[in-house]
């Protein structure tokens, strides 16, 4: 095969594939199947008609609810599972998470367990002893090598495993989320290598139940339910599916009940916040992403006649620090309600905030803070996610779309002798 | 299914025995000597008891070892025969670790089993060899074919022990059975006893043992020093050979369903 065809062919091609598993009451009852011939089991369907594919150099997310069929995919791509029909095919070696630190022997020495290892994951024995060196660089444990397994730490030894799965020289890469080798630097060290990967060429499958590493990774995705797929595509579209998909869930398990029962709610109680909402203009849902604009909408609901309020909203990140709060007194709107009013206060922005988590939080008081007469305050009245990001990424928690450009100094000097 | 599994590798086959030895004694102050000393000290027993102590002796043969090598003849070759059985009998269900998480040919796991039996008998069998060389007993050139039937008898393990280890998964109590069979099947094989005192209707029986053709052919070699005939080593590679084929066949079959409920 030449380089060239090499690059066209996709690594990894899962063609229709549908996996069924026979659950049995004992074991046993399977030999008792095949021998009598009378069905004794139940099937359950993991997968069904599957049909994806991964090209070199390519990062395929994959995500779904529980039993979605995310570990079956992985497990059939690896070859571990045999798929019931369809075809799997795969070019080179395959290898990632499910087999990182496969028939470790704590007794033994780390470097006797990296040898194994690595033969496990398919290496030849030339192979493995070229590459040992850099296996052992590469997990830095130095001295520990010659030591029995026994006195490792559990970072140490997901360092080394990590660190052999990557030195096999595998076309394939599978991951999934309990990807956490060690310490950060580590886990830096890990990222940058597995980018150095893809970028020579080598594919990755992807299972993560973290959307934001899905949207800011993969090249595609695709989405599960119940075995098949839902969705194919850009890692944006994806994920918002899945959005909508989970939100479809929830409507049906928990129907929008918060009539002012709000977690922390509290005031006079004058008038009183219906409800919270948060929509992104995209995304359709409470999670959007950084720099779109979101609709926060504060239904309020007056009792009595209240003359000269104030409407606000507050943003806390998941460790309860003020993000960003707003309200209507600090735009001087005036707001007053008759007994028996009812409206909607809607606040528009872009929603400039880092990826991450986050609580909305909504009050009427008088005045420009709720300390002087709080009428109700709805602590952590809804959630807000931040996903991924659109336009040029950045760092931290808040997004200042800064414009930057590079001249050569003397320009600078220039004007500012002028 | 292309591209489903790998094939088995001569490396990967050679480090996982490798391993597995270096397992058996990891830890231990002598470490390797064990494989040495545990087979020299049994012998030494044997010897003593039998020869020196009780003066049991084989009729038509006047060496007043005779027993003792009778005995060691059959016994060191079974030991590994049995004890590859019962150790790959349990092999895929203990090590499921691999087999959940690896795309490794089903073969595989019992192989490294027989083959860490078979180096680990090859000490014992080396001491043997050099007692008899001492007590003037020393196999004539029939020893050549020593390795060709210690090969098929193992492989012939393989082919009972991998066939075990796939039912094994389906039917856990085959580990009780197999110590219990692997017990019986011993008291049915001449090791112990020679051939001619049973009773006829047993012999007859006996005569279709399987184990007893190669354990015969080691009898033949070590005590009255000929070597099997050709047809005879034909008959044990025909044993051999079909066990194994036979459990390959049901490994197929069955191997979709072992990988998913190890």
């Amino acid at each position: 095969m030449t380089m060239a065809e090499q690059s066209v062919l996709p690594t990894i091609r899962v063609c229709d594939v549908t996996k069924t598993y026979r659950l049995y009451r004992s074991p046993a009852d399977r030999l008792k199947e095949t021998i009598l011939r009378r069905p004794y089991g139940r099937d359950v369907v993991a997968l069904q008609h599957a049909s994806l594919s991964v090209a070199p150099g390519e990062i395929l997310g994959v995500v779904g609810p529980n039993g979605a069929g995310k570990t079956t995919l992985l497990k059939l791509i690896a070859g571990i599972s045999k798929p019931t029909s369809g075809a799997i095919e795969r070019h080179g070696r395959v290898t990632g998470v499910l087999a990182l630190g496969t028939g470790f022997n704590l007794d033994l020495t780390g470097t006797q367990n990296a040898i194994t290892n690595a033969q496990l994951l398919g290496m030849s024995a030339k192979e493995t002893q070229t590459r040992l060196p850099q296996i052992i660089e590469f997990a830095e444990l130095g001295e520990f090598m010659g030591e029995p397994m026994k006195s490792y730490s559990s970072g140490m030894l997901m360092r080394l495993a990590f660190s052999v799965a990557i030195h096999s020289e595998p076309t394939c890469f599978l991951i999934d989320e309990a990807l956490a080798v060690g310490d950060a630097h580590f886990q830096q060290k890990c990222f940058g290598r597995i980018r150095d990967f893809q970028a020579s060429g080598g594919a990755i499958v992807f299972v993560s139940h973290d959307l934001n590493a899905i949207r800011r990774v993969c090249s595609r995705a695709v989405l599960l339910r119940a075995g098949e797929v839902l969705e194919q595509g850009s890692p944006e579209t994806v994920v918002n599916a899945y959005y909508k998909l989970i939100a479809g869930y929830e409507n049906q398990s928990k129907p929008v009940s918060n009539k002012s029962g709000f977690s922390g709610s509290y005031g006079s109680l004058a008038a009183r916040i219906h409800s919270v909402d948060v929509v992104g203009e995209h995304s359709d849902t409470n999670a959007v992403s950084s720099g779109e604009v979101t609709t926060v909408t504060v239904a309020v609901e007056a009792q009595r006649e209240t003359p000269e309020v104030t409407i606000g909203i507050l943003i806390r990140d998941r460790f309860g620090q003020d993000v960003f709060g707003t309200n209507t007194h600090q735009h001087n709107l005036k707001v007053s309600f008759k007994a028996g009013e009812r409206c909607v206060c809607r606040f528009r922005m872009a929603m400039n905030l880092g990826p991450g988590r986050y609580t909305v939080t909504a009050a009427i008081h008088t005045g420009e803070t709720h300390l002087d007469d709080c009428i109700h305050w709805a602590d952590h009245a809804c959630d807000l996610e931040v996903v991924g990001i659109t336009g040029p990424r950045f760092s931290g928690l808040c997004r200042l779309s800064p414009e930057i450009d590079i001249r050569p100094w003397e320009e600078i000097n220039r004007a500012a002798k002028s | 299914m292309p591209g489903w599994g790998r094939h088995i590798t001569v490396s990967l086959l050679c480090e996982l025995t490798k391993r597995e030895l270096l397992e058996r004694y990891a830890g231990s102050m002598l470490g390797g000597v064990w494989s040495f000393l545990r087979p020299a000290l049994t012998m030494l027993v044997f010897v003593v008891v039998f020869s020196n102590i009780m003066g049991v002796t084989i009729p038509g043969y006047s060496s007043a070892y005779s027993y003792s090598v009778y005995l060691i003849a059959g016994l060191l070759p079974w030991t590994a025969f049995s004890t590859s059985i019962i150790r790959a009998t349990t092999v895929l269900v203990a090590r499921r670790d691999l087999l959940t998480t690896l795309p490794l040919p089903l073969l595989t796991l019992p192989a490294v089993v027989v083959l860490a039996e078979s180096v680990a008998l090859l000490p014992a069998i080396l001491l043997f060899l050099a007692f008899l060389a001492v007590t003037g007993m020393a196999p004539t050139y029939s020893v050549w074919t020593l390795p060709v039937v210690f090969v098929l008898h193992q492989l012939f393990a393989l082919g009972v022990g991998f066939l075990l280890a796939v039912l094994h998964v389906f039917l856990r109590d085959l580990k009780e059975l197999t110590d219990v069979t692997v017990q019986m099947w011993f008291w049915l094989t001449p090791i112990a006893y020679v051939a001619t005192i049973l009773p006829q209707e047993v012999a007859q029986v006996v005569a279709f043992n399987p184990a007893y053709w190669f354990v015969r052919a080691y009898q033949d070699l070590f005590v009255f020093r000929i070597a099997p005939s050709t047809i005879d080593l034909a008959l044990l590679a025909a044993v051999a050979g079909l066990t194994l084929g036979g459990a390959c066949v049901v490994a197929k079959v069955l191997e979709s369903d072992v990988r998913d409920l190890v």
